[in-house]
């Protein structure tokens, strides 16, 4: 997930104290995927996978056979439109009484760098008619959740509770969107936190690479590869900013509305036109153009770029491989996909069988495609101890080059599309689940039936494939990026890649 | 060569051959079944469960809206059966139920559950071992060859011990010396229980860790990796009688093990205040933890203590939090800790703050010290009380919404209440607590002898 990382909320987050107390499972593969049972006990502790070399020599006797696979549905959704064009989806699912609502209005962190975060944050600070204390109380004493934060393309105000409180819970999550007031006093707040957790976050290896990466990945000004956020970008920010920003994207016919759970469309509709029947919508010439639609030239570097960024006395490198690749809607995405899981995601991959397991270069490899609307990136991301930085990117590019040199023996290949098509069902079990894959097929402009065949999709990927879509978008000359002791990492990188341009950045990114 | 018992070895042998499930038939393994239907707020749970004459219990619940299920398989013991000097021995042990056995090699069980798109893993608890996966549910056969092929032969060497001892320190540097507030947290409910089977760390000491031999393995999985100390819960795409066949087919050969010894009850009495103050070097700014032994998960007033606790703590507009965070501004976050810091046997409540900076722990004890009072003495609102209730409910709800959580609180429901269908009777008892209740428990637990920590940012 190297573009959320970047962003302020996430940042933001990551001061919360709900972490603290989580120790959470290992993560799925499949980055779009949310894993619902994530949080578990403090005092639980869970195994890292094991070593996955089979010993010579011993014949193991295969596991019993699947019996026939049974066919998954993608639910149907049903949708309807307010008058104000307020765009509404329904995914039902009877299990138990609770609903979940997802408003998803069109702005994000590529709209601003800064307001589309404070925007959201603030929803809850206050409406015309409740005080903050007010809306806490309400939604707290039926145990539901009402909560906003914005992403990069998207901002969305999420609730949860039972069904019989479904009612409130769009009449409050309405009251925030409609009439929220944006007190002075809160952003203030605000701003002090958002500082806070940025001083916090560019102390952190992970950080400083995600963001260089980025910066060095895409043209100057693009939203995806911003550099560092600023203290005095954060005190510039004024109260009429937000307002302005809220006023301008906060409408009707710039959102749409996903309700899951043990709800119908003819129960959902009469509570939907209450809440939201009068929110104004947007003179569409008012409502700016999308800022991705502004970068039409992308150009790929010409020479093997390192960006080294100095932390002295890091006992770790922290290191990226990679390059720009293709929008979410590409019709190579799957090809990539399962390239991309022969590669690096998850522990059956080569990365992960060899630099982890085989040699023993680092705790934890793996490589992501990452979604955009505009051309995301294909990217291998590690860390590593000092002296063996040399070693490990000597690793990632042997691997890349076997990507597109060669196709992929038959046995992996199947391996990795069973896996793909087989774990399908585990994404489609919960209500939200399924939200989070409506989500996506809007976001990214997917088309209608996207889901429906895309186990069809998978399986449509022949072996040829996977080596043409490496040639296309796993790079022999890619961005690198390592933050770490630059007197100790440099010389390795000039023993590794000799051909190598080393640019030397301070720790604020500044370069040197 | 490993060592084993001789019966079991006998056991394993006969299985491979198959001579076992064809000396008995199908369903002679099976010697009692049963139902156990659990309905709250229309919520249901219709549980179908066997026995096997070994004594392995089986928790069936169907549920074919997504062809996939969820299995789940709990072992009694966890770290509080640890001997003295083995602390971290029962995690220890989960690790090596993924190095292989006899007709699996190491990494093996991971490679064939995620190969076929499922998902595996494990957790250890101080009261539990459990080991859980989800698969599309065509791969039901592999999954229970899995698990019984581990069961009966698990292969316990030298090379695969010392290399998880290993892979466990790496784990505690990453998980849990690398992070702020976790260890002396742990270190902190480990003292409050000394003397007790939660009076260490689950993850263990380095030395003890070190200590560990192989013999140490084989003691504890002849001991307590049998299958009349195991409760198995299949949640999802499966049909009953298909589980019952299958599950006598795969584990019906193994025979049954030595009964556990019962754990003893835990003493809740505090005779004088308990409080610490460390330093964590990885800290930024202070936490601050009060609270109080209270009650067994077991104990008829648990439920009444956890409402009191939450209505006090649990989100912005309860009582101590909206004090001390909007009102007052006197700390950044306050959070009710619930079940940590003990166990089923053993329970402390308690919540956790982290102060505005310069705001003091004696003056946010001077508040609780006032509401604690207010409590005893009023008791709380009806509306508080149906907040609580509402939450809990909420989370309960929510924790049954996915095969993997249904299949997760079945095991533990019948491993420590005998009642696969608990999540929904205890949410029923939270539903029946009323404020003359809390009243009383407050009177009762909120005594004068606080346990109190003070983690403050080394200096």
């Amino acid at each position: 997930m190297t573009t959320t990382t970047r962003h302020l909320a996430t940042r933001i987050a990551s001061l919360g104290l709900g972490l603290l107390f989580a120790v959470s499972a290992c993560k799925t593969g499949n980055g779009e995927t949310n894993n619902p049972d994530g949080a578990s006990n403090a005092n639980e502790v869970e195994p890292t996978p094991a070593k996955t070399i089979a010993k010579p020599g011993r014949v193991w006797p295969p596991p019993p056979p699947p019996t026939a696979p049974k066919p998954v549905k993608f639910p149907k959704i049903a949708d309807f439109r307010l008058d104000n064009d307020l765009a509404v989806y329904v995914i039902e699912n009877h299990e138990v009484p609770i609903v979940s609502a997802q408003l998803v209005v069109r702005c994000g962190y590529m709209d601003h760098e800064y307001l589309s975060g404070f925007t959201a944050s603030m929803l809850g600070e206050g409406t015309r008619s409740r005080s903050k204390a007010k809306l806490d109380e309400a939604i707290e004493f039926v145990g539901g959740t009402l909560i906003a934060g914005s992403g990069m393309h998207v901002s969305t105000v999420f609730s949860r509770s039972l069904r019989d409180d479904l009612k409130l819970s769009l009449l409050l999550m309405a009251d925030e969107v409609q009439n929220a007031t944006f007190p002075a006093g809160a952003l203030t707040k605000l701003k002090a936190q958002a500082k806070a957790s940025l001083r916090m976050a560019t102390s952190q290896p992970d950080v400083l690479a995600d963001t260089l990466f980025g910066m060095a990945v895409y043209p100057a000004g693009h939203p995806y590869g911003r550099p560092l956020a600023t203290n005095s970008a954060i005190d510039s920010i004024g109260i009429e900013d937000v307002r302005r920003f809220h006023k301008t994207f906060y409408r009707s016919n710039n959102a749409f509305l996903l309700l899951s759970g043990d709800i119908t469309a003819a129960e959902a509709k009469p509570l939907v036109q209450r809440a939201f029947g009068e929110w104004t919508a947007a003179e569409l010439k008012d409502l700016p153009a999308n800022p991705l639609n502004g970068f039409t030239r992308y150009e790929l570097p010409q020479k093997l770029n390192v960006h080294l960024v100095n932390r002295p006395g890091s006992a770790q490198a922290s290191i990226r491989v990679g390059n720009l690749a293709m929008a979410r809607n590409h019709e190579d995405w799957a090809a990539l996909e399962v390239a991309n899981g022969i590669l690096g995601a998850g522990p059956n991959s080569r990365l992960f069988a060899d630099l982890r397991e085989e040699q023993g270069l680092t705790y934890g490899i793996s490589s992501a495609v990452e979604p955009g609307q505009a051309p995301g990136t294909f990217s291998i991301s590690t860390q590593t101890r000092t002296p063996t930085t040399g070693a490990i990117i000597a690793g990632i590019f042997e691997h890349i080059a076997q990507m597109r040199n060669e196709d992929p023996p038959r046995a992996e290949f199947e391996t990795v599309v069973r896996q793909n098509v087989g774990s399908f069902p585990l994404q489609v079990e919960t209500p939200q689940q399924i939200v989070g894959k409506v989500r996506t097929q809007i976001i990214y402009g997917l088309p209608a039936n996207y889901w429906q065949s895309y186990r069809d999709n998978i399986t449509r990927v022949e072996l040829k494939d996977v080596r043409q879509a490496a040639l296309r978008y796993i790079h022999a000359l890619p961005v690198v990026v390592v933050v770490g002791d630059a007197d100790e990492i440099r010389p390795q990188i000039k023993r590794v890649l000799p051909t190598a341009n080393v640019i030397e950045y301070d720790n604020q990114l500044r370069k040197q | 060569m490993p060592k084993r018992s001789v019966w079991r070895r006998l056991a394993a042998l006969l299985a491979l051959f198959g001579v076992m499930s064809l000396a008995s038939t199908a369903e002679a393994g099976v010697i009692s079944e049963g139902k156990k239907v659990g309905t709250v707020l229309g919520i249901e749970m219709k549980v179908r469960h066997f026995t096997l004459g070994n004594g392995l219990r089986v928790y069936v619940l169907e549920d074919h809206s997504t062809p996939m299920f969820a299995m789940h398989i709990a072992y009694h013991v966890g770290s509080r059966d640890e001997k003295a000097g083995r602390t971290g021995f029962a995690h220890l042990f989960e690790h090596m139920m993924f190095k292989g056995s006899e007709n699996v090699p190491e990494g093996g069980h991971f490679r064939n559950i995620q190969g076929a798109g499922g998902t595996v893993n494990a957790f250890t608890t101080a009261d539990v071992t459990q080991y859980h996966q989800t698969v599309p549910s065509h791969y039901l056969d592999m999954v229970l060859w899995l698990e019984s092929d581990r069961l009966q032969s698990l292969a316990v060497t030298e090379e695969n011990f010392d290399n998880q001892r290993d892979a466990v320190k790496e784990e505690k540097a990453m998980r849990y010396d690398n992070q702020p507030y976790l260890l002396p947290l742990q270190e902190f409910f480990a003292a409050a229980w000394s003397g007790t089977g939660y009076g260490h760390m689950t993850i263990g000491s380095e030395a003890d860790l070190t200590a560990a031999s192989t013999a140490d393995v084989q003691l504890f999985f002849d001991s307590y990796y049998v299958p009349n100390n195991a409760v198995m819960a299949i949640v999802g795409d499966v049909d009953y009688e298909e589980v019952k066949r299958k599950v006598d087919q795969y584990f019906g050969g193994l025979a049954k093990g030595p009964e556990r010894t019962p754990r003893p009850s835990i003493d809740h009495a505090v005779d004088e205040p308990f409080s610490r103050v460390v330093e964590d070097r990885l800290a930024r700014q202070p936490l601050y933890l009060l609270g109080w032994k209270t009650v067994s998960r077991r104990s008829p007033d648990y439920q009444a203590v956890r409402l009191m606790m939450n209505a006090m703590l649990r989100g912005d507009s309860s009582r101590l939090t909206r004090l001390l965070k909007d009102d007052k501004r006197m700390v950044v976050a306050s959070i009710p800790t619930d079940s940590m810091g003990g166990g089923i046997d053993a329970g402390m409540s308690a919540g956790a703050f982290v102060p505005v900076p310069g705001t003091t722990f004696g003056a946010i004890q001077d508040v609780v010290r006032t509401e604690v009072s207010k409590v005893k003495k009023r008791g709380i609102s009806g509306k508080e009380l149906q907040k609580a209730q509402n939450q809990i409910t909420v989370d309960v709800v929510s924790s049954l919404s996915t095969n993997n959580g249904r299949a997760r609180e079945i095991a533990g429901g019948a491993l420590f209440f005998d009642d696969p269908t608990y999540a929904l009777t205890e949410l029923k008892k939270y539903r029946q607590v009323s404020t003359r209740d809390i009243t009383r428990v407050a009177n009762k637990y909120l005594t004068d002898n606080w346990l109190t920590l003070e983690i403050v940012p080394e200096r």
